[in-house]
């Protein structure tokens, strides 16, 4: 295939979907490794320890399974970016020569962990530590291999000189992407895998199997809620390198092209935080659990913060930001953005904790009825919006520094980014297409 | 020779119960289950005491004036013999410190070891661990450098935005208008007299009140022995009978009675040591890999520094940044940690369920995770925004 022969908007996004879909599996995979091993290092400490063990064995045999998917896509990308964009992957190949090597030994680990740590489950039963101690090693090293990406990712947006390959593996942006999406990977993964779990108790016609799905459901949640948490900090201490260091692509993001998709994807948090909150509320109340009244106030407050949040930066007091001598005394975000997402946190935060303070009491889980269907109604939405949000964050981080593949460095459009396999005049006479042609 | 010491001794122990106290520390029953986890106290004790050790000896050397400190420090570096091993020794046997009392306080609330009746004892620890920091914190303005200076102006400054007291906590620290010859006289007497002073004296009332109530270990000590466990030794057969009679005794402050216990001296005491020596290696090796900073000397005029807090307050560096203008500020610097430091101290009537296992307390467990993720999150991002400040300000 002769590249230049391929449209621009075909290489463009025939990359842009197979790595958006390749995400996808990949948070999720690396999430479920995560939380699998949580699960079973919490069975260790809790009375329901059958229910931790069960669904620590699915979502590890869930990742088995899926891990080969996400690996081949991975391997598509691959082709497809040596064929579409063979001097850019030249490029990435020179700079980060070591963080893929890193990557490719990592993910040989990962294979080597993965298999024995899940066939070993039943054959290690007596000898949990072992087991965890292989889990934890599992996630260790997929979270290596994420890391390795990570450093490339945030190369691009956020480079520095290519020579020192310390500043190429702790460049401005890789530490705060890759907490982000460390940190997300196991809230999409809890919220998908509540999604799933809620799907399957709808559908169960057995009590005990209800039972079981009812409170996986809720384990999936507080997963996915409890690290959405960290989120909001540590993506404006993403948001804060890339100001810092691509100012440009700062622009973009925040106040030009793609402050839209700022908006649709605060609409998603306001969401994942709402309907969460929902989720508990209602689960109490199927239970008959005393703190209804609290967890209503507070859905109120999320919702009402939520609604606040996701305002267009020009809706409200645009005036008012430069209060005292020209200098806002609460910085440069909006007031009332800064009340709404402290409402939002704060009172997410106060439910889960009132919702916690129900589960010590116990709740009852199966026996389904209007408040108990409605709650797995609103995991299934949770997971929808999850796996959107994902979607939402790839496309504004790839986008962000349009036109360019490496911030100010390397522009898509250049023709050094996709060789023509025609020779191009140049002051040898010679192009670097030329050679590849021969 | 020994007959001289021997009689040293009984003419002191006439004297003074040495005995008695002796004895009643070394033959203490101790839980048996997870006691591997119990030897941090012990571990942080003894290093408190290698640091008081290295101070005094660096005390020696060191010149308290803001023409001399900086020189006397290269002195003690370069010159003086072994003079680099102690003063490193100094430097990252604090780091080890602190991150050994956080791992103990974390260990002591994972075992809810702070539940009545030791209380005070949990406030006590709480209380050395802000000695600690404040301890670690006047020590960096001592060198007199670049980076001990510019860690003060930071520090200052946040303190500052303390709502109603922060100008004035300001003044009194600094000694000045302006961080000089007086905040270093000021810094001096706190690292070297009222804090360690302080430190000392709370390790000592702290450990006091652990012999008088004894170890709790944790959650593990208080279940049916496991399938498959050994059967009793006569050391632990003894051990339980002596801590049934003290808890029975009502004039003794203990009530625990964990399942399975040995004593103190040697079986526990063998643990603490291995642990301290392990830890102790790992400082020494430490400080001949990397040995204690000296930056360039002090220049307030300069325009290329940049500052940045000291790597245990890096999280505190991080927050400011969620909270940025002049109204926000004072919660990163000074409420929003306030309000945790709080919440530490009142934790033990906070959380007065009788629920030792973690998983019977989720509330509690979880929120101290996400405390402490918070700020190994916020600590982790802030090292890569400081590492990464010189090549934003080499940038045309």
């Amino acid at each position: 295939m002769e590249p230049s022969l391929v449209p621009d908007l075909v290489r463009r996004l025939s990359m842009a979907l197979l790595m958006l879909f390749h995400l996808q599996f990949a948070a999720f995979i690396i999430g479920v490794f995560g939380l699998a091993v949580v699960m079973e290092f919490l069975g260790l400490l809790s009375p329901a320890r059958p229910y931790f063990d069960r669904l620590a064995h699915g979502l590890a045999r869930t990742s088995v399974i899926l891990y080969s998917t996400g690996a081949v896509l991975a391997i598509i990308f691959m082709l497809v970016i040596t064929l579409f964009w063979p001097t850019f992957w030249y490029i990435v190949i020179r700079i980060a020569f070591w963080p893929m090597v890193l990557e490719a030994i990592a993910f040989v680990l990962t294979i080597l962990y993965l298999f024995p740590w899940y066939y070993t489950w039943d054959r290690l039963a007596g000898f949990k530590g072992a087991h965890l101690a292989m889990g934890v090693a599992l996630v260790a090293v997929v979270n290596a291999q994420q890391a390795m990406i990570d450093v490339m990712a945030g190369y691009m947006l956020t480079p520095t000189p290519p020579t020192d390959l310390l500043r190429v593996f702790f460049n401005a942006s890789t530490l705060p992407l890759d907490m982000h999406r460390v940190v997300g990977d196991v809230s999409f993964a809890g919220f998908v895998v509540g999604g799933y779990a809620a799907l399957r108790a709808l559908r169960s016609r057995d009590e005990e199997r209800r039972r079981y799905y009812d409170w996986m459901g809720n384990a999936g949640l507080i997963a996915g809620l409890g690290f959405l948490f960290l989120q909001p900090a540590i993506g404006l201490a993403y948001v804060e390198e890339i100001r810092a260091n691509s100012p440009g692509a700062f622009t973009a993001m925040m106040r030009g092209r793609l402050s839209w998709t700022f908006l649709v994807q605060v609409s998603f948090l306001s969401a994942l935080f709402f309907l969460s909150a929902l989720y508990m509320a209602l689960q109490v109340r199927k239970s008959g659990e005393r703190g209804v009244r609290m967890l209503t106030v507070l859905l109120v407050v999320v919702g009402l913060s939520g609604l606040l949040l996701m305002q267009p930066y020009v809706v409200g007091p645009s005036q008012g930001y430069q209060w005292i001598n020209g200098i806002n005394p609460i910085g440069t975000m909006q007031p009332w953005k800064y009340i709404a997402f402290g409402g939002m946190t704060l009172g997410a935060l106060g439910a889960l904790y009132a919702y916690m303070g129900s589960l010590r009491h116990g709740l009852r889980w199966g026996h389904l009825g209007p408040a108990g269907r409605g709650a797995q109604y609103i995991l299934l939405m949770l997971a929808v919006v999850g796996s959107l949000m994902m979607l939402t964050m790839g496309f504004i981080r790839e986008n962000s520094r349009q036109p360019f593949l490496i911030y100010y460095e390397l522009r898509w459009d250049q023709p050094e980014s996709y060789p023509t396999l025609q020779p191009t005049p140049t002051s040898q006479g010679q192009g670097s297409s030329g050679q590849a042609a021969r | 020779m020994f007959w001289i010491i021997d009689g040293i001794y009984e003419w002191i122990d006439r004297r003074l119960p040495v005995s008695a106290v002796l004895y009643r520390v070394l033959r203490d029953p101790v839980p048996e289950r997870g006691s591997w986890w119990y030897t941090l106290g012990a571990a942080i004790f003894l290093l408190l005491i290698i640091q008081v050790v290295t101070g005094i000896f660096l005390l020696l050397y060191y010149v308290p004036s803001w023409e001399g400190a900086l020189d006397s420090i290269i002195y003690i570096q370069q010159q003086v013999f072994l003079g680099w091993l102690v003063r490193g020794i100094h430097y990252w046997n604090m780091v080890m410190l602190i991150i050994l009392i956080g791992a103990h306080m974390s260990r002591t609330f994972i075992s809810a070891a702070f539940k009545s009746p030791r209380e005070l004892t949990w406030l006590l620890g709480v209380t050395l661990l802000l000695l600690m920091v404040a301890t670690a914190f006047t020590g960096s303005l001592l060198r007199w450098d670049q980076s001990g200076y510019f860690d003060t102006v930071v520090g200052i400054k946040i303190a500052s935005w303390t709502p109603l007291i922060g100008p004035w906590l300001a003044q009194l620290w600094r000694g000045s208008d302006v961080i000089g010859p007086a905040t270093l006289t000021r810094n001096f007497a706190l690292h070297v007299w009222i804090l360690p002073a302080g430190l000392l004296l709370i390790a000592v009332v702290h450990i006091g009140l652990l012999v008088i109530q004894g170890q709790f270990g944790s959650w593990v000590n208080y279940e049916p022995e496991p399938p498959g466990s050994p059967p009793f030794t006569e050391d632990e057969i003894a051990s339980r009978k002596k801590l049934e009679e003290e808890v029975l005794d009502p004039r003794s402050s203990k009530v625990n009675l964990p399942a399975r216990t040995t004593w103190f001296y040697p079986f526990h005491i063998y643990k603490e040591a291995v642990v301290t020596l392990v830890l102790f290696v790992l400082v020494l090796v430490t400080t001949v890999l990397f040995p204690a900073p000296i930056d360039e000397p002090v220049d307030p005029t300069t325009t290329t520094y940049s500052p940045s807090s000291m790597w245990f307050l890096l999280f505190e560096d991080q927050l400011l940044l969620l909270f940025p203008g002049s109204w926000l500020v004072p919660i990163a610097a000074t409420i929003a940690p306030g309000i945790v430091i709080t919440l530490l101290f009142l934790l033990p009537w906070l959380e007065r369920s009788p629920d030792i296992k973690p998983s019977l307390r989720p509330q509690a467990v979880a929120f101290y995770a996400v405390i402490v993720g918070a700020i190994l999150v916020l600590s982790l991002l802030a090292a890569s925004r400081v590492y990464n400040y010189d090549f934003i300000n080499s940038r045309p």
